[in-house]
């Protein structure tokens, strides 16, 4: 209290940690988020990390594949839950009949008070540029930075045959709902040209995978067929 | 899995549909590499595993994912790559079958193209069950100098099964330019070009059989059997044609109106073919000129003879008795005596000699029907001496008799004109042969004697065999340088102990089992060829096996045509080259 | 005793209603003025409102201006505990900026502030040096409270938006009577000091005090009840009765129990505000110029009371701009003024908290390698056995 009263600024009332992180403002300048992280680790272990998402709703999609920057080597895995809840765990959000819009306008205190937190299954890591789907030595440390993945780690990723099988043996992951959105990433890496030949393979991989389970093989690739059929026609 | 380096990339094989760029490796060894667009062709024609199998029961083998099931067919040659030797096999049976019984109560619509490829080869399968027929060590390994050899092991778990390629087809049967005129080719494996051989000397060697359904192309197997014999000298034949097939042209059948002619051995090899008939008049109507008119007197028939036509006949067994009876008294004159009584004079006869009348006078009456061939002659009216001697004179010149029957073909003719040529000649071998035996000197050894006789199964029938002088000649092997080439639809119809020593069977589609069972008896290792055998196609494909061949093999039978005339060396020659051999021929035959 | 209490709402129904119609009939324009005399002129033990002008209708709630930025601050503490290793203390205030109408993003944020200097743990008291008092710790966070919100409310009037300030609890530090008067002037000094600097920006600031007790209102209907002509409590007709061995009625019994919140729900509307008051409160004395006020308003779910400085009061434009705040806040919260909840909840120090606190400091006394004792209570409250 020496400053004479009255000249603080109200920066000095802000959290110092959250003013660097991107404005939730609804048109965000989409180039500069690009290579921007997004999210931060705040729990680790061998088999899974929880990241908070950098924008409230802004959290990769479900079947993307992210990579953390961590010590020793990036640790790569796959999004398969993605929750937004309030901080605190006795406050929990109520309805107010309004649109996202009229909330930014008149409560805007919610949005500060909501977080957005994704949970990402362990694939492997990257060794260079190079893939391995086995797990990393360590886990990621707390407050690393989860980045998306790009085309061609996503390609590199998706090229292995270990990847289905991991999807598969992992316990508590929506794995169906899991392995269509994997696979539809893993379309969308890949020149259209190249697609069905990656469809075909990975389809016979599943029905190794899932030979004592031909309802559950045909009920996929029926969706995957589906899927498919959507991009080609966008 | 080591890959001999000894096969070089395919030339000539059809090309498989591949509707997968990428084999899959049944190892599960895996893949980190990416697909690319360009789809990769496995150079050499790789058609599936071997996952499960014994020595005994034949091996099988995991079709691959890209490779359609419709191309594999029963008989198909393939080599299973081993980690020391290289299995040649065939293809016996294929099967359809799921990882999942589910797939199959319900089975992906037509239109889910997706799923049914991805089902290929993971969920749905194809088991293709392979009889391995010969080994041979790969370059290398010990032994590998010796060839192929029969099998005693069976290749590990997953060993590689490729298409057969020219090269193996010619290690194993060998090619027609190699071994001194050794190997006529028959016919290409299926889906093959490369000319698949027997080898004729070991045909030769021995009785063998040409079976086959009415209609599948006997003939044309024969005549292709026949033509290598002459071509390669490696056998004198006398030919019994009961159908007037072989000596001159024959008909061709082909669909539809324009049937052609297909020349026979007389046209192909000229002087070295003599043809007989029985029925001149016949023959010339054909446009030919026999050789020599076959007359047979009385005389000539022994009660051997009639022994043989009993079925034909309808004879009572005392009936033979009775005519031995005859015979005891009036040697060979007997039948000629008895068919000049008539009527009550037989019973009369009978009497006089102590036979049973009853039998005697039904022997009589059958055996009048022999006054009606026009061919049986009184003694003295036989034409330049005994018609078999005439034979025996060409045969002993090298020279092949074909006896053609003209419009006598009835089946009481054949067996009976038969019987008692084909049993005179054998005893002129006999004495030949002991004569050899005896002087060991080179001169003297008999010319290999090759008698075809068709409808084999009336000859050769358990009861016949033992009476007529076929069977004895098959019982005998080449103990007297005669042996039989039996040609029949019904082979099961024929005597076991027959069939089981004919060296080498060439047969066209068979439907009946026992048929099937009658062919493959006598032959090690022909499990699974069964339904091979059922599967030929009702022309042009026949399965040889046997003494002849180192396996069993599927074969497209040899195109008999102008390339084959040509082959022959009876195509459309110089006629100064031709003229030069036939002056060379006749001076073989008759001396200067 | 349970029939008496079956009786009683309806009893205190009547007397409500008798005390609803003496406030609108003194609460007329012409009738204020008189009762004003008349409470001047009485000496009473309990606090009277002030009148300002008449009193007998509700005033509707203004529009409330689209674009208006609410700053509220609140505090928590953990007192100096003489068991635990180190009798420091520590004060959390929340702070909360609240934009409407803009679509920016709120600010919530709370900083602690450690004391463990000497000036700060110990005081003079009556003449002796002891430990700091829990008082002196709460006065420490009140002061606080009010002068952080007057930095947060200019800081963000300066970048261009018109702030109101709330803050929970009233502006009236009566207790500070009770204090040593070195320390009192000391928070007097500092409270006038956030005042000036929010009259200076024209920046409202207003207590919000939810289900308020205070019945300074129904004091002075006491006084207009009072059959003499001045009123005056010891000499109240109804100590009379006393003598008789009888209990004390007084005449202006039918008040009692009757708090103004309660009085005025009967008055108000839902969004309406009572008139202005102002305060009689002894330590105002020491304010300067900025006299407390008060009005009560209605939030929907409650009659609240929102004390004002005069600056506020005096200014129609801020005094709306209040008004309608509070109405707005209510809604928004509820039924309490949301910006008050978040800065609550941002200030609150839970147990696991405190306890993290102590732990902090013994590691950080133990790195230090400084010997401290921890009393056995001190012990025992760490971590009870079974």
């Amino acid at each position: 209290m020496n400053q004479p009263l009255g000249t603080r600024s109200l920066d000095s009332f802000r959290d110092p940690l959250r003013r660097a992180s991107v404005d939730v403002s609804i048109d965000v300048d989409e180039g500069a988020a690009a290579s921007a992280h997004v999210g931060e680790v705040i729990e680790s272990s061998t088999a899974q990390w929880v990241a908070e998402s950098v924008r409230l709703n802004g959290a990769p999609a479900f079947g993307q594949f992210v990579r953390v920057e961590t010590e020793p080597l990036p640790i790569l895995g796959v999004v398969h839950n993605t929750r937004t809840q309030s901080l605190e765990a006795n406050r929990r959000p109520s309805a107010y009949g309004k649109s996202e819009e009229e909330l930014r306008l008149e409560q805007p205190q919610i949005f500060e008070l909501l977080r957005t937190h994704f949970d990402v299954f362990v694939l492997g890591y990257l060794d260079g540029t190079h893939p391995v789907l086995a797990y990393p030595p360590q886990p990621a440390r707390i407050h690393s930075f989860v980045h998306v993945c790009s085309s061609e780690q996503t390609r590199a990723v998706t090229a292995s045959e270990q990847l289905l099988r991991s999807l598969l043996e992992a316990p508590g992951l929506p794995t169906d709902e899991l392995l269509l959105a994997t696979l539809s990433h893993a379309l969308d890496a890949r020149e259209p040209a190249l697609r069905q030949a990656y469809v075909l393979r990975t389809g016979k991989e599943l029905s190794r995978l899932l030979r004592d389970d031909y309802d559950r093989l045909s009920a996929l690739v029926g969706r995957l067929k589906d899927r498919m059929n959507l991009k080609d026609s966008q | 899995m080591s890959v001999g380096t000894d096969r070089p990339s395919q030339s000539g094989p059809e090309p498989e549909p591949e509707s997968e760029p990428e084999s899959e490796p049944e190892s599960g060894s895996g893949r980190g590499t990416e697909l690319s667009s360009d789809p990769l062709r496995d150079p050499r024609g790789r058609v599936g595993v071997i996952t499960k199998g014994s020595l005994v029961e034949g091996l099988e083998m995991k079709l691959d994912a890209q490779r359609n099931v419709e191309d594999m067919k029963a008989g198909k040659f393939v080599v299973i790559e081993g980690d020391k030797n290289d299995f040649f096999s065939m293809v016996t049976d294929m099967r359809l079958d799921a990882t999942n019984g589910e797939i199959l109560l319900h089975p992906p619509d037509r239109s889910d193209e997706l799923l049914r490829q991805i089902l290929a080869g993971t969920g749905t399968y194809n088991i293709v069950s392979l009889r391995p027929m010969l080994m041979m060590p790969k370059s290398g390994v010990a032994g590998f100098d010796d060839g192929p050899r029969p099998v005693k092991a069976i290749p590990s778990h997953f060993s590689v099964v490729q298409d057969a390629e020219e090269e193996d087809v010619s290690r194993i049967f060998g090619s027609e330019g190699e071994g001194d005129g050794r190997y006529f080719s028959i016919g290409s494996p299926l889906d093959m070009e490369t000319p698949v051989c027997i080898d004729m000397v070991r045909f030769a060697e021995r009785s063998n059989g040409i079976f086959g359904k009415t209609g599948t192309g006997k003939s044309f197997l024969t005549r292709l059997a026949l033509c290598g014999l002459i071509h390669y000298d490696r056998a004198v034949n006398l030919i019994f044609d009961m159908h007037n097939e072989y000596g001159w042209k024959a008909m061709k059948e082909t669909s539809g109106s324009n049937s052609s002619f297909v020349k026979g051995l007389k046209q192909l090899f000229g002087e070295r073919v003599a043809i007989f008939s029985l029925d001149p008049k016949s023959t010339r109507t054909r446009g030919i000129q026999p050789d020599h008119e076959v007359y047979i007197s009385y005389d000539q028939i022994a009660v051997e003879d009639i022994a043989p036509l009993q079925d034909e006949l309808k004879l009572n067994p005392t009936a033979v008795e009775s005519a031995y009876l005859v015979y005891a008294i009036y040697k060979d004159s007997w039948l000629r005596t008895l068919l000049s009584l008539e009527g009550p004079d037989v019973e009369e006869f009978a009497n006089e000699i102590g036979a049973h009348p009853g039998s005697l006078v039904a022997l009589h009456r059958k055996l009048k029907r022999l006054e009606n061939f026009p061919f049986m002659v009184k003694k003295g009216q036989a034409e330049a001496g005994d018609c078999v001697d005439r034979i025996m004179e060409h045969l002993d010149a090298g020279v092949n008799v074909v006896l053609e029957f003209g419009q006598q073909t009835s089946m009481l003719c054949y067996l009976l004109v038969a019987n008692i040529i084909a049993r005179r000649i054998h005893e002129m071998y006999v004495k030949k042969s002991e004569k050899f035996y005896a002087t060991q000197k080179p001169e003297d050894q008999p010319r290999q004697l090759m008698i075809t006789i068709e409808e084999a199964h009336k000859f050769l029938n358990p009861s016949a065999a033992k009476q007529t002088i076929f069977g004895t000649i098959a019982r005998e092997m080449r103990k007297y340088y005669v042996s039989l080439l039996v040609v029949d639809q019904r082979p099961s119809g024929i005597d076991d102990e027959v069939l089981s020593q004919l060296g080498t069977r060439i047969t066209a589609l068979l439907n009946d089992e026992k048929d099937i069972a009658a062919v493959l008896t006598g032959v090690s290792g022909t499990d699974g060829l069964r339904s091979v055998l059922a599967s030929l196609d009702s022309k042009q494909q026949a399965l040889v096996l046997g003494h002849a061949v180192p396996m069993p093999v599927v074969v497209r039978t040899r195109e008999y045509g102008e390339e084959f005339y040509r082959f022959l060396g009876a195509g459309d020659e110089d006629p100064q080259v031709r003229s030069a051999r036939v002056q060379k021929e006749r001076v073989a035959l008759f001396g200067e | 005793m349970v029939a008496a209490q079956a009786d009683a709402p309806a009893l205190f129904e009547e007397r409500l209603a008798q005390a609803a119609h003496l406030l609108v009939e003194w609460g007329q324009p012409d009738r204020w003025q008189p009762l004003q005399q008349m409470i001047r002129q009485a000496r009473v033990s309990w606090l009277c409102a002030d009148f300002a002008g008449p009193f007998c209708e509700g005033v509707d709630a203004p529009p409330r201006p689209q674009q208006l930025s609410v700053a509220a601050t609140d505090g928590s503490q953990i007192f100096p505990d003489r068991h635990e290793i180190f009798p420091c203390y520590l004060l959390n205030i929340g702070y909360v900026l609240l934009h409407y109408g803009s679509g920016e993003r709120a600010l919530i944020n709370s900083r602690p502030q450690l004391y463990w200097q000497e000036e700060d743990l110990y005081q003079e008291w009556g003449g002796r040096r002891t430990g700091v008092s829990r008082d002196v710790v709460g006065f420490r966070r009140s002061l606080l409270e009010l002068t952080e919100l007057a930095e947060l409310a200019a800081a963000s009037q300066a970048e261009g938006h018109p702030t109101v300030a709330l803050t929970d609890g009233t502006l009236i530090m009566w207790s500070l009577d009770g204090c040593p008067p070195d320390f009192r002037n000391d928070c007097l000094v500092q409270i006038r000091g956030a005042f000036d600097l929010l009259a200076e920006r024209r920046i409202p600031v207003a207590g919000y005090i939810s289900r308020p007790g205070g019945s300074d209102l129904v004091n002075a209907l006491r006084v207009a009840m009072c059959p003499m002509a001045i009123t005056q409590c010891d000499q109240c007709p109804g100590l009379q009765s006393a003598h008789d061995d009888r209990a004390v009625v007084r005449p202006c019994d039918p008040l009692e129990g009757i708090s103004d919140g309660v009085l005025l729900r009967r008055l108000l509307k839902p969004g309406q505000r009572s008139a202005l008051f102002g305060s009689t409160s002894q330590i105002l004395s020491d304010y300067g110029p900025h006299q407390i006020h008060f009005f009560y308003v209605h939030v929907g779910k409650e009659v609240a009371r929102v004390e004002i400085p005069a600056y506020v009061a005096e200014d129609q434009q801020l005094l709306d701009r209040v008004h309608a705040c509070v109405i707005d806040q209510a809604a928004k919260g509820k039924g309490y003024p949301v910006s008050l909840v978040e800065a609550h909840e941002r200030a609150v120090v839970r147990g696991a908290d405190r306890e993290a606190f102590y732990r902090y400091i013994e590691d950080m006394f133990v790195r230090h390698d400084i010997r401290a004792r921890v009393s056995l209570k001190g012990l025992r409250k760490r971590s009870a056995g079974i």
